[in-house]
């Protein structure tokens, strides 16, 4: 009589497959009759998959993640480009009101106190920066991200919590 | 006087409580997930026309019963035993089909109860579950890679198992 400890390691022998040919026909003879072995089966695969969880977690998290990640550095590069560009604005409407020293010297305010050491080329050179920044940036995040790698996860992450409930070919059937 | 057929609701319940455990055990015997989800449908659907049939008390067996029934239908069907090479841990279908944090396959409670248990096994029987389904080493290769006879990385599986068993049904 094979002990509850052999049977389960029988059971994962077989799932892995490492079992022989003569072996596993009768584990299988055996799987035709006896709930215990067909229950170290299923316990075999179980911890299979638990085992291998921490392996496959972060395979799934990079992509669960990654458009969250991507749309949140998006939203920060749009933001800090916003300010730039109201700080490119606000500065040009402080020159117009004050002028310019030609040559590129300093930038004197309306009050008459020196704001800023910040050129008129390094502003252009700062808001075209910023620009080219977020465009590299959006499409470099536009390159990392699969669109249908995307929706494929999210439908994947749908159709798991659609286990949940009996499925559908299961109710067809019940209504028949 | 005959029992009559199974009624919608009981039918639910009885795949709410088994449907899980039930794809497990077809995806060990057929270590192929698209054949274990038909396997699973085909079960249940025989629980429809049939379970009326089976005794209370054994119902779980008879479900399992008809699945291993199914999944042997179905591989000859498929002509996919010799074929069948189980990547369990790492094929992402089947780690799909059997999604580890989420699926039903594996309730969240007893995916973290499984995880805690994972942590209280000795090091060195810990290594070999990670080496045996991460890694996919077969035991021949666990024991060259961890320099020890074949028979001492089966016992540290085996004992593996027995205390994973013990925790997990405490």
């Amino acid at each position: 009589m094979i002990g509850h400890d052999d049977l389960d390691l029988l059971a994962v022998r077989y799932v892995t497959g490492e079992l022989a040919a003569a072996e596993t026909t009768a584990f299988e003879a055996r799987l035709a009759d006896d709930q215990a072995a067909r229950d170290a089966v299923e316990f075999a695969v179980r911890i299979a998959v638990v085992s291998a969880d921490d392996a496959v977690a972060p395979e799934m998290s990079a992509a669960a993640v990654s458009p969250v990640r991507s749309w949140r550095l998006l939203a920060a590069a749009a933001i800090l480009l916003v300010f730039a560009t109201i700080a490119y604005a606000v500065s040009a409407w402080s020159t117009s009101t004050t002028g310019a020293v030609e040559g590129g010297s300093a930038v004197v305010s309306t009050d008459g106190n020196t704001a800023q050491a910040v050129t008129e080329e390094s502003e252009d050179q700062v808001l075209i920066a910023s620009w080219m920044a977020f465009g590299e940036l959006a499409d470099q995040e536009a390159e990392d991200v699969d669109q249908g790698e995307v929706l494929e996860e999210f439908s994947e992450l749908v159709g798991v919590l659609d286990v949940l409930e009996p499925p559908d070919w299961m109710m067809q059937g019940l209504v028949k | 006087m005959p029992k009559p057929k199974l009624l919608p609701h009981q039918i639910e319940a009885l795949y709410e409580s088994h449907a899980s455990a039930v794809r497990r055990f077809v995806l060990g015997v057929l270590k192929d997930a698209e054949l274990a989800e038909e396997a699973l449908q085909q079960t249940f659907i025989q629980v429809m026309e049939q379970g009326h049939t089976a005794r209370d008390e054994s119902m779980r067996g008879w479900i399992f019963k008809v699945a291993f029934n199914q999944a042997i239908a179905l591989r000859r069907r498929a002509q996919t035993r010799d074929a069948a090479v189980l990547q369990l841990a790492l094929d992402p279908r089947v780690s799909h089909a059997m999604p580890s944090a989420s699926d039903q396959v594996i309730r969240d409670e007893d995916l973290l109860r499984a995880q805690a248990a994972l942590t209280e096994l000795p090091e060195a029987q810990r290594e070999v579950l990670n080496l045996r389904f991460r890694e996919s080493l077969t035991f021949a290769q666990i024991s060259e890679r961890l320099g020890v006879p074949m028979g001492t990385a089966l016992t540290r599986m085996r004992l593996a198992l027995s205390k994973l068993r013990g925790i997990l049904q405490s």
